[in-house]
């Protein structure tokens, strides 16, 4: 969690896998934004529920923003960014 | 007496150091130029093979949790392809380090190269329409799924991939060698009317 004291944080639901090499770059990215603007993150391990894993497994890494922007993939800075409204 | 300065001009340039390294130069390009010329289609090979090993290996050295090592070559392997994860094939549940259609290009790629080498480099190639035939698909795949027109499948992926790839190699590799064995009685000429 990042700057919970601010109302207008935003919702970030991080869907993740050990082991999974994008999850991490993602997660670095996800650091440097936090930087930069406040979010509440909320980790998940997709393992942790069936249905989850079987939605999520050949698209990890997953961030969902505000129940809206969903981010997955092959993630960009730039694109990341660009959800969280700063650029 | 102008030429003779000239001429001791000439032989100070020469010195037996320089004359030296002239021959050392001379004999390491032409061992370069034999060894670019015997084997250039087993360096390919070897290439195209260390990719798809690379590719290979990252699921395995994760499932044994060597991470460190498979991080490192699956963004390594990022120069080569954009590693979509819903575009990848899956080994013990982890992504390898290409997507499909690359891995189907590079892995088609390396044998027929490899089939290329092991036959002595006597396989004939395909006409250019052929070729045009075989990288068409691959074209028309990839682009309608590009501009959001449909979304591939994997099966469709590893087909017009695996077309693309060999039909790469089928038209490229025998046309390189039939190239340098046309160039080559050239070449001598050429050195024989120099000398």
């Amino acid at each position: 969690m990042t700057k919970s004291q601010d109302h207008s944080a935003f919702e970030v639901t991080f869907y993740t896998r050990a082991g999974c090499h994008l999850c991490e770059e993602a997660r670095d990215m996800l650091e440097d934004i936090a930087a930069l603007t406040t979010y509440v993150l909320t980790e998940i391990d997709i393992r942790s529920n069936p249905t989850i894993f079987e939605k999520y497994r050949y698209r990890i890494p997953v961030i969902l923003i505000n129940n809206e922007t969903l981010i997955e993939g092959r993630i960009e800075f730039r694109d990341l960014a660009k959800a969280f409204h700063l650029r | 007496m102008a030429i003779q300065e000239v001429n001791n001009t000439t032989h100070h340039a020469y010195s037996p150091r320089r004359q030296t390294l002239d021959r050392y130069m001379n004999s390491a390009g032409r061992l370069v130029s034999n060894l670019l010329i015997n084997h250039w289609a087993t360096m390919i090979t070897y290439v195209l093979g260390i990719l798809v090993f690379a590719a290979l290996s990252v699921p395995f050295l994760s499932y044994f949790g060597l991470d460190g090592i498979s991080k490192q070559i699956f963004f390594a392997l990022h120069l080569v392809c954009a590693q979509i994860p819903s575009h990848s094939f899956y080994i013990f549940g982890h992504q390898l380090g290409m997507c499909a259609r690359n891995f189907s290009i590079y892995a088609s790629m390396f044998i027929g190269s490899l089939i290329f080498v092991l036959s002595n480099k006597r396989i004939p190639g395909i006409p250019w329409w052929v070729w045009i035939l075989m990288i068409l698909p691959l074209a028309l795949d990839g682009t309608t799924q590009m501009f959001g027109l449909r979304e591939s499948t994997w099966e469709l992926r590893v087909l017009t991939g695996t077309l693309f790839g060999l039909g790469n190699v089928w038209f490229a590799l025998p046309l390189i060698q039939k190239t340098i064995l046309e160039s080559l009685p050239a070449q001598s000429l050429n050195r024989t009317a120099s000398s």
